[in-house]
């Protein structure tokens, strides 16, 4: 470790730095706690909480409020700086202002997006399981997936607040439509990062991405199959290395198109 | 040691650091399979993969500037149930006048210099057709993403696409374009596109969404 600290120069330091400060803006003031509920969260991909649906108990529902205050970050200073920075990023590709903070999701690693905005000048929640969190940080290239997580969860926000999770999900008996989208702006953000991947790290990503897929084909929280949800992924990619010039608007719009929406 | 700890240095790098790694074309590769049978990742066969991290870190490159399509700097890949990287389907009708000029012939744009067709629907490109081999427009220049062209075989097709969802056979009539010409459609609505032969010479490709 000592070895890849060395490595980050000093005005990526700096950079970071900055970027600390558009992280404490978008953290909530309050650590979001969450109880481990009887009613566990799937083992892998995100939990949507929309109109009155949710797989999260009420118990657990219930602890995740403003009321726990004595934690707002992870603990980890660097952590939060490095994550701080992504959701700045995040924030400003998708256009979206959500609040952030973590949870406690032993047992059922997770990470939620919630419409419901707890901060004000926010738009929405996302949450993010801090089992998770630490199971994938100690995995090799484990941060990839981070990022596509969160990718993934401010696109369930981008959902929310134009009127695509409405059109993924009518008629539809299960999440899966609304997942897959997600996914396909999830590999757009990748994608439109500027940085040349190792091929290590698109094929850990790609294998860790496949990898929560389900085959639970009419359980209404089915999110696609392990293909189905690799093949979003990759197609968002592949937009935004094609095409960067265009915006979320414009991925939201052939994500749902790429879904035959 | 925390956990977080190595996270932390690996993220960074992620967030600021341009890493040397694979350029945009070698990603892009359209082929979900290796050569060895087994799936790619992002276009990367596993087996090409370097578990190695880039020793090195810089600034980020500026991404490349967005280009205007034009007719004279055209992507001729046709990608099934895509299109074209400048004119693909669900794009505004407007951007397939800007790559390839066409005028409206009912609900279609058509291109007969390019060799190319849209059908419009909304004011959206719905279906897209690609000419090879015909009396009236020209051969489209370019060939699908794995490959197919005109000098390519029904043959050809299956090797690339596997067997077709449905096949039509026919002879065209003395009315049709190619009269007593036998006409075989391989259709592959699971992709999205459809070739048609004509005498076993490819004389179009439609795109369409998936189905």
């Amino acid at each position: 470790m000592t070895h890849l600290n060395s490595l980050i120069k000093r005005r990526q330091l700096l950079q970071y730095g900055a970027s600390g400060a558009a992280f404490t803006s978008l953290i909530s003031p309050n650590f979001v706690r969450a109880t481990k509920a009887g009613t566990g969260l799937p083992m892998a991909g995100c939990c949507l909480m929309h109109g009155g649906e949710s797989l999260v108990s009420q118990s657990r529902l219930s602890r995740i409020d403003n009321s726990s205050a004595n934690v707002d970050k992870s603990g980890n200073p660097r952590l939060d700086r490095s994550l701080g920075y992504l959701l700045a990023d995040l924030a400003s590709k998708f256009k979206v202002r959500p609040g952030f903070g973590y949870f406690d999701d032993r047992g059922s690693p997770n990470a939620l997006a919630l419409p419901d905005s707890r901060l004000s000048a926010s738009t929405g929640t996302v949450l993010f399981g801090r089992e998770m969190m630490s199971t994938h940080i100690n995995n090799a290239n484990g941060d990839m997936f981070i990022m596509g997580i969160c990718a993934h969860e401010f696109a369930h926000i981008v959902q929310f607040f134009s009127g695509y999770y409405e059109r993924l999900s009518k008629g539809q008996q299960t999440k899966k439509l609304v997942e897959l989208h997600a996914d396909f702006l999830s590999g757009y953000y990748i994608g439109l990062r500027k940085i040349n991947y190792a091929s290590a790290e698109l094929i850990s990503l790609g294998r860790t991405w496949e990898s929560i897929g389900d085959s639970s084909y009419t359980d209404p929280q089915h999110h696609g199959t392990p293909e189905e949800r690799l093949q979003a992924v990759e197609n968002g990619y592949r937009f935004a290395r094609e095409r960067p010039e265009f915006g979320i608007k414009e991925a939201c719009e052939v994500g749902a198109r790429y879904l035959n929406v | 040691m925390k956990t977080y700890q190595v996270f932390i240095p690996m993220l960074c790098f992620h967030l600021t650091a341009n890493l040397i790694g694979l350029t945009a074309s070698n990603v892009f590769a359209e082929e979900r399979l290796c050569p060895d049978g087994k799936r790619s990742y992002f276009g990367v066969c596993p087996e090409e993969g370097n578990n190695s991290r880039p020793l090195q870190s810089e600034l980020p490159t500026p991404a490349p500037k967005p280009k205007s399509p034009s007719s004279g700097d055209l992507s001729l890949k046709i990608i099934q149930g895509v299109g074209l990287k400048e004119c693909y389907l669900g794009m505004d009708a407007s951007f397939f006048q800007r790559a390839f000029g066409g005028k409206r012939e009912g609900q279609y744009l058509i291109a007969p210099n390019h060799g190319v067709d849209a059908l419009i629907v909304d004011g959206k490109i719905s279906e897209l057709f690609f000419y090879f081999y015909s009396k009236t427009k020209s051969s489209f220049a370019g060939s699908t993403d794995r490959g197919i062209n005109a000098n390519s075989s029904p043959l050809d097709v299956t090797a690339k696409y596997g067997q077709p969802d449905r096949i039509g056979q026919s002879v065209i009539s003395q009315y049709g374009a190619m009269p007593g010409a036998n006409e075989k459609s391989m259709e592959y609505p699971r992709f999205g596109v459809t070739f048609t032969f004509w005498d076993d010479k490819l004389a179009d490709i439609r795109i369409y969404s998936k189905r």
